[in-house]
């Protein structure tokens, strides 16, 4: 699991990358975060709530209230603007990735846990 | 639109365990946001909570799972916010930086009241004390007028306790109803009548200011004013204002008297001893000068009354009389009125300078230098207030003793309850902060006090042009003035009436010097004279100045049967003397006598005397009618 800075940058663009598909509400984006990153990008549920408040008002993400299930749900789905801001911020981490993978950063020795 | 509950009803209404539910309302509590902003979040984290429940897990696990409720509050309040428009946040910021300047207003009102509470007034001169020492000092006790006054009236059957005599209850002239019995009154009395008028020869009156009333003061005023005199001087030290509550009961005892000697002079004329009716006017005059011995506003105001009932008598005696003094009796008047010293003609605010500082140290903090801050106190407001609207020292009557300054009864009557009084204290800082400081309140009274002094010395044409209380009146039109300058605003007003009466008292004896004038020259050429300045220099040492014009003589006519003298009168119109062209009364022919005369446009005159009373009683001749009489 990432902490602090890291996750404050890429905990975002995880949560814009998850809503590029369509809508989710808190606790769905919750789960889907640990389940599809293995938990490396399992966020405290304290912050994510914060965040997705955040996004809002940036106007990347926009959220409505259903209340035509059993428990009433506040989904959140990406706007025009979240989807460029998550092409402008998907480039961006390739870019970080290649640049750290040339670095060398990309492998771990087996032995250490720590990159080569 | 949905219908948003309260935070607190959405989260109790909710089917999450107690533990979640208090764990929701921490957040949701902590974040201290909007309502509508809080049921928001309260909703959506009852829901996180419902879904995790739903997938099996326990409260605990949620629980645990959610992590740092404070972290998440304090992060859940800055994204609310950004959420916010930028008007929005503009005005939340306004809003709460507006609380903490209300709250550091507050901070600093409550620390400048605790300042203010902990600075009582600092007495540091007793007035009274101050007042009696700048009084005149009589070296021998014979130079004493006051005990012979007194005596008098105690023999003359004076005695405050009981009513005052129903014959000297108003101003008698012979002919009216209540002359007989007032003159059997005075024939019954001429004794006390002679020590009356021998007490006036004293240079002195020598009446203590504000000390307890002496026994034998106590057999003339009664025992109600001496008691009281005695409990003021007890309750001084915590009177709230003693150097306004002074009482001077011995200028109830001087208007008496001189009511009793305004009759007897009458009484003398009707029977023809001018001797005793000088005597009597000359008692009268002296009496008007030992009135005004201390020299606070009353006692002035006291004093120009006295000075204005003796002129109206020695005018009525020459009209009824023409003949009645020779030549030196009139002389004696004539120098009786004009060696009253000018500095009684006019204003003198040394005492109430004294009474004002007084004042100030009382109602102020003191900085030392002179300077502090406006203390609002409940007793005082009180007192002052009861002071203030006491009845005006003119209707003062016998039995109800004078105080010094403008009423009468107990100062510490008038007690203010506990709310008054809490309801004060917490006004105090905000009185302070309104209520000019003591320094520029003294200056301010100051400067309205010497304009007074300055403009009591002019005379009526001068006083109409510069007129305080109008000018007073204007600024208290705005409430912002009249709090700041709160003491000179209640104080000053009554100062253009003072001027005046000053005024007023020049003119009247200058009246009166020039009319005795005119008669000696009537006794001693057996004609009236041709002009004013015929009198000049034998039996007036100079023109007579018309007091309603600047620098201009009075006017004078006569026919070679009758003279008439006349100022221009407040209009400054002439109209040759006519005085009933535009009397609104029909005053009596001989202004003199009244002040109503110089409230009235018309001239002011005074006519040779006609040897009978008419004049007093009957409505003025029209001018022809005048004419044809001269």
């Amino acid at each position: 699991m990432i902490e602090g800075e890291f996750m404050r940058g890429a905990g975002a663009v995880a949560v814009l990358k998850l809503l590029e598909r369509g809508e989710m509400y808190g606790y769905e984006i919750v789960e889907a975060l640990e389940k599809r990153t293995d938990g490396v990008l399992a966020m405290g549920q304290s912050t994510l709530y914060p965040m997705l408040y955040n996004l809002e008002a940036k106007k990347l993400v926009a959220a409505r209230w259903d209340e035509s299930g059993a428990r009433p749900r506040k989904y959140y789905r990406l706007t025009p603007t979240g989807r460029k801001r998550l092409v402008e911020d998907a480039r961006t981490w390739h870019r970080l990735t290649t640049a750290m993978s040339a670095l060398g950063l990309g492998r771990l020795r087996p032995a250490e846990g720590v990159p080569a | 639109m949905r219908r948003q509950h309260p935070p607190s009803q959405v989260i109790t209404a909710s089917d999450l365990p107690a533990e979640l539910q208090a764990l929701v309302a921490q957040v949701v509590r902590r974040a201290r946001l909007r309502s509508a902003e809080r049921a928001d979040v309260a909703r959506e984290l009852i829901s996180h909570f419902a879904e995790a429940m739903a997938a099996g897990k326990t409260a605990a696990e949620a629980g645990a799972a959610f992590g740092d409720a404070r972290a998440s509050a304090r992060e859940l309040r800055a994204a609310a916010i950004a959420k916010r428009s930028a008007v929005d946040r503009a005005f939340g910021q306004a809003w709460v930086w507006g609380w903490r300047a209300v709250g550091a207003v507050v901070v600093a009102y409550a620390c400048f009241g605790v300042y203010l509470w902990c600075n009582a007034p600092r007495i540091t001169f007793d007035a009274i004390e101050k007042m009696q020492a700048s009084m005149p000092k009589a070296e021998r006790a014979e130079d004493c007028a006051w005990p012979g006054y007194r005596d008098a009236m105690i023999a003359a059957g004076f005695n405050f306790d009981q009513p005052s005599p129903s014959q000297l209850s108003a101003i008698s002239m012979p002919g009216d109803s209540e002359w007989p019995a007032l003159s059997a009154w005075l024939d019954a009395r001429q004794p006390a009548m002679d020590a009356l008028r021998a007490a006036r020869k004293h240079a002195m009156l020598c009446y203590p200011l504000g000390v307890a009333m002496a026994d034998e003061d106590g057999i003339l005023f009664g025992t109600a004013a001496r008691d009281q005199s005695r409990r003021d001087a007890e309750d001084r030290a915590t009177d709230p204002f003693p150097g306004l509550g002074m009482l001077q009961p011995q200028l109830a005892a001087i208007h008496w008297a001189t009511r009793a000697l305004a009759a007897d002079a009458m009484h003398a004329v009707e029977r023809g001893d001018a001797g005793r009716a000088a005597e009597d006017f000359l008692a009268i005059v002296a009496l008007s000068q030992h009135a005004q011995e201390g020299r606070l506003i009353l006692n002035d105001l006291v004093g120009v009354n006295i000075r204005r009932e003796g002129c109206r008598g020695i005018i009525a005696a020459m009209e009824w009389k023409p003949a009645l003094f020779n030549d030196e009796q009139l002389a004696g008047l004539q120098e009786a009125l004009a060696s009253v010293p000018a500095p009684l003609q006019r204003l003198d605010m040394t005492m109430e300078a004294i009474a004002f500082d007084d004042l100030l140290q009382r109602m102020y903090t003191d900085d030392g230098a002179g300077d502090g801050w406006y203390l609002l106190d409940a007793v005082q407001v009180s007192a002052l207030g009861s002071r203030i609207g006491g009845p005006p020292p003119q209707r003062t009557t016998a039995g109800t003793p004078t105080r010094g300054a403008v009423s009468v009864g107990s100062p510490l009557a008038a007690s203010p309850g506990t709310p008054t009084r809490v309801a004060v204290s917490m006004g105090s800082p905000l009185a302070a902060g309104v209520v000019a400081g003591r320094k520029a309140t003294r200056e301010m009274w100051k400067g309205y006090a010497d304009r007074a002094v300055a403009k009591s010395a002019t005379g009526f044409r001068e006083q109409d042009q510069d007129c305080i209380v109008c000018e007073l009146e204007r600024l208290r039109q705005n409430p912002a003035w009249k709090a700041r300058w709160l003491l000179p605003a209640l104080l000053v007003p009554a100062l253009d009436h003072i001027c005046l009466a000053y005024a007023g008292d020049r003119a009247v004896c200058l009246a009166t010097i020039t009319a005795i004038a005119a008669t000696r020259y009537h006794l001693a050429e057996g004609r009236w004279p041709e002009a004013a300045e015929t009198l000049v220099p034998r039996y007036l040492a100079e023109v007579p100045m018309d007091p309603w014009a600047e620098g201009a003589p009075v006017h004078f006519a006569q026919d070679g049967l009758g003279f008439r003298i006349w100022s221009l009168g407040r209009d400054g119109t002439d109209e040759r003397g006519d005085l009933t062209a535009r009397s609104p009364t029909g005053a009596v022919a001989n202004s003199v006598d009244a002040g109503k005369s110089m409230k009235t446009p018309v001239d002011w005159v005074w006519f040779a005397p006609r040897g009978n009373l008419s004049r007093w009683v009957e409505p003025p001749p029209t001018a022809a009618t005048y004419e044809t009489q001269e």
